[in-house]
């Protein structure tokens, strides 16, 4: 570990099937709430603008 | 204790090498360690919650006599807006994910968060998130003043702070979301093998299901939000019933958000108080699957209620019925679990430790906030309650039992184990005592003055409120002054308190954390634990 | 290992002490402040209309229920910790830990009560919401800071606003003691005069920000809110003329605290000859202002 700030350790110690399947969770629940954020937000505006 | 349980520490021992952390401001600029990140976020929930605390004590000095003492009338409405946001976004869900961080990889036996980097950006986006708020204190027309619900049309008038409150709220929200996406990455995929979910703490559970309230309605929050920046500076008409919109609207989507946000303050501490009261009960919590179940219909039901905030406004006699139904079914996963935790202390062996104190007075004062709850809840009484004293006791008596009291029991819970040292129980059993009788002090004759027609938000009042409102703010003088007891146990349990033994600081704890030494080390369950200690900790 | 050696000194302690501290303002209070009682309003007035009253009966039923409620639960947790303490040597009795029976009865008692509440609760809204058949209509209008009445074709209209005694002596560090002025923050310069024994239902609007209209002793709030008009009504009994007092209930702005509302309840004959007088005053205040 050479960087300055220091390596996660959830990192370290866990299998390639596990850090798959926490990208996989992520990457699900970031899109649903992007999908939240900006939805509402772009539905409104389009709504306003029409 | 009489057998000292089997503890994972041996294992430990070989991992130390782990225990080396960055030194200086980059171990907490940089941080990424769970327990540094849950420690930065419960001393900024600290500080906000000693700021959050001061305006109210501008409040109650104001409201200590009939006749305006002390601020103009447009500050004391900066001062109640902005005691609500810092209260509810500063100290309360703050300190939840303070005590998230620290707590549910050790419960769950993970190593850590499952994304830590994300975790260091959810942590640093608050305090300047905060200080963009408190600094609109200093702008022209000062802080915002349309209340913490920030309704329109009347948030709409305000001058230079506007676009500050906004921006600190999207801030605040964006925050919240990247914290609950961490712990629901993390429950999911970072349980240690046996670590079922039906074995999980309590704590774990309501934090899971807060979670997936945050993600579902802080984006919420924000686009209502988002619709007030427009209408103020884009000539949008969302909410501005000049231009054909309805400012009705805004408190739909605004209360579709906030009643959920009430129960994300409130939930992790139903986690906390279900670790706690079986702990100092001696006996497995009654009922851990009703518990969950509970949880889980808590939060179904708290998106269906949301308009009975809103009695008021006019809904038609259809919507007013739907809701008030809906909203008095909450009393029965609620009445549950107040009916478990007593069935846990039932035939128990019950000592009263701080955290234990605590609990007992979330229970008891939860519970009466509670019964003001389902009075609201009946509309026609509700057109008299709706905007008085009355409310401001209701939602005091659920959140500060239900949020900071259940936040202090966990702290002197775990405090021990972050420490490991123990601290003053004379001082802190000073520090509930105080709390738990000025607390009534302060907020019971609310309940009075309410029915009594006293509106909320006021900065000056008839004469006949004189009385109970003199005995409220002595109350709430002396309940602010106590609160001043809290950091000082913490600080000098830190610096000089006694040593703890072992790995279990109280004798009746189970669950993972009590099976590592004390202090919780740097890096703990870098390898998970065996299945038999997580059978032991999930004696349920 | 860790128990609290102080046991609960501190508590002692500051029970006895909260307890006369109360004591001690109650008795001084007693003396002092005989005539404004502000210590004996601790519950919801009655009120002078049906709909006051049917409010009235639905808050004491859920405040009953409560307190029965609250004596059971308190009651068991207070048991558990005065008997079930271990310095009393209490065990715990570990195998405690789950009871179908049980729980699904303390399940369904609560729903029971719940609906013999939201029974007399949903036909009490009904009756408040039926304002058909009104006898007289009332356009209230609230602005910052006041409200506007109107009497549609009566030729009555006017502003009614905190009236000048309550204004002065609400000024930041005035000097002027808020007891010395009648009825203060709760006293306009021109009430609402209604008839009592009559239907009377009010069509309320705002014109800049929402405010709220709300008379406690005729049982009504609602909100006034730009771009609506809402409905509620009240009569007040027959033989309890008398003036009401209320004020602005949502947050709007600096003026809030300062926009009372005062409803004059009236007999029939002495409203229609107020009316009168009232259309003459304003026809003449007109003509005045435009031959002027």
């Amino acid at each position: 570990m050479t960087t300055t700030t220091e390596q996660p350790v959830a990192a370290a110690h866990d299998d390639p099937g596990r850090r798959k399947r926490v990208r996989r969770t992520t990457l699900a629940v970031t899109l649903v709430v992007l999908a939240f954020y900006f939805g509402f937000i772009a539905m409104m505006l389009l709504r306003a603008t029409r | 204790m009489a057998e000292t349980p089997h503890t994972e520490a041996h294992a430990h021992a070989e991992h130390a090498e782990h225990d080396h952390k960055p030194h200086g401001w980059r171990r907490w600029v940089f941080a990424t360690n769970h327990k540094d990140i849950g420690t930065m976020y419960l001393v900024l929930s600290c500080i906000l919650f000693f700021t959050g605390g001061a305006f109210a004590m501008l409040i109650r000095a104001e409201l200590f006599k009939p006749g305006l003492q002390i601020v103009d009338p447009g500050v004391f409405n900066s001062l109640t807006t902005m005691h609500g946001l810092v209260m509810i976004f500063g100290a309360i869900m703050p300190a939840w994910v303070g005590l998230a961080n620290w707590m549910i990889p050790i419960q769950i036996g993970a190593p850590d968060m499952a994304l830590p980097r994300l975790n260091n950006l959810s942590f640093w986006i608050l305090p300047f998130a905060f200080l963009l708020l408190l600094s609109s204190w200093f702008v022209p027309g000062s802080a915002p003043a349309g209340g913490w619900t920030m309704y329109p049309p009347l948030t709409l008038q305000f001058g230079s702070s506007f676009p500050m409150l906004i921006f600190a709220v999207h801030m605040m929200g964006i925050s919240s979301i990247l914290g609950a996406i961490n712990v629901i990455v993390t429950i999911m995929n970072l349980r240690a093998p046996g670590m079922t979910l039906l074995r999980m703490p309590l704590f774990v559970w309501t934090w899971l299901i807060t979670a997936f309230l945050l993600i579902a309605v802080m984006p919420v929050l924000a686009g209502a939000v988002t619709m007030m920046l427009t209408d103020h500076f884009f000539g949008t008409s969302f909410f501005n019933a000049a231009g054909g919109g309805d400012p009705v609207m805004f408190q739909h989507i605004f209360w579709f958000f906030g009643h959920p946000e009430v129960y994300i303050m409130i939930l992790p501490g139903f986690g906390v108080i279900s670790e706690i009261i079986p702990a100092f009960s001696r006996k497995p919590l009654f009922g851990y699957e009703a518990m969950v179940y509970a949880t889980a219909s808590i939060a179904f039901l708290s998106f269906i209620v949301w308009a009975h905030h809103m009695f008021t406004v006019g809904l038609p006699l259809s919507a007013l019925l739907f809701f008030m139904f809906s909203t008095m079914l909450i009393a029965v996963p609620t009445g549950v679990k107040v009916f478990n935790w007593t069935a846990t202390m039932w035939r128990g062996s019950l000592s009263f430790e701080p955290p234990m104190l605590f609990a007992l007075a979330f229970l008891f004062l939860f519970t009466i906030g509670g019964f003001s709850g389902l009075m609201l809840a009946l509309v026609p009484a509700d057109f008299q309650y709706q905007d008085t004293y009355f409310v401001v006791a209701h939602f005091h008596y659920v959140l500060v039992s239900g949020a900071a009291f259940a936040i202090m029991a966990g702290v002197y819970y775990w405090l021990p184990k972050w420490v490991g040292r123990m601290y003053d129980m004379r001082l802190a059993t000073w520090h509930f005592w105080l709390s738990a009788i000025f607390f009534n002090v302060l907020f019971f004759p609310q309940h009075f003055l309410g029915l009594a027609g006293m509106p909320r938000r006021i900065p000056d009042y008839a004469v006949q409120f004189a009385d109970w409102n003199m005995v409220s703010s002595i109350g709430g003088f002396a309940f602010g002054l106590s609160q001043l007891l809290f950091p000082y146990v913490i600080w000098k349990c830190v610096r000089s308190g006694e040593r703890v033994e072992g790995t279990r600081a109280w004798e009746g704890a189970r669950g993972l954390e009590w099976e590592l030494p004390s202090p919780a080390p740097y890096h703990s369950w870098t390898t998970p634990p065996s299945e038999a200690v997580i059978a032991r900790g999930a004696e349920h | 290992m860790y128990r609290a050696r102080v046991g609960l000194r501190p508590g002692t302690w500051l029970s006895i002490a909260a307890l006369l501290a109360a004591a001690g303002t109650a008795s001084s209070a007693g003396a002092a402040n005989a005539a404004v009682s502000g210590w004996s309003l601790l519950n919801l007035p009655v009120g002078v209309t049906s709909i006051s009253r049917d409010v009235y009966s639905i808050h004491m039923m859920a405040f009953w229920v409560s307190v029965v409620i609250g004596i059971l639960v308190f009651g068991v947790m207070i048991w558990s910790i005065i008997f079930h303490r271990r310095s009393r040597g209490a065990v715990a009795d570990v195998t405690l830990v789950h009871n179908t029976k049980v729980e699904i009865i303390w399940t369904t008692i609560p729903v029971l009560i719940l609906v013999g509440m939201a029974i007399p609760a949903a036909h009490g809204l009904v009756l408040i919401n039926d304002d058909a058949h009104s006898q007289l209509d009332i356009k209230v209008t609230g602005f910052q800071w006041g409200w506007q009445y109107t009497y549609p074709g009566k030729g009555v209209s006017f502003i009614s606003k905190l009236d000048a005694k309550s204004l002065a002596a609400s000024e930041l560090d005035s000097g002027i003691s808020p007891y010395s002025v009648p009825h203060y923050l709760r006293s306009v310069d021109h009430p609402l005069v209604v008839p009592v024994g009559t239907k009377v239902r009010l069509l309320i609007g705002a014109v800049d920000v929402i405010h709220s209209w709300w008379v406690p002793d005729l049982g009504v709030k609602k909100d006034a809110i730009p771009g609506y008009i809402n409905t509620l009504w009240f009569e007040v009994d027959a033989d309890k003329p008398g003036v009401y007092r209320g004020q602005c209930a949502e947050l709007c702005g600096r003026g809030h605290g300062y926009m009372p509302i005062v409803v004059d309840a009236v007999s029939q004959a002495d409203f229609q000859a107020w009316l009168k007088r009232e259309a003459a005053a304003e026809k003449a205040a007109a003509g005045g202002a435009a031959s002027s």
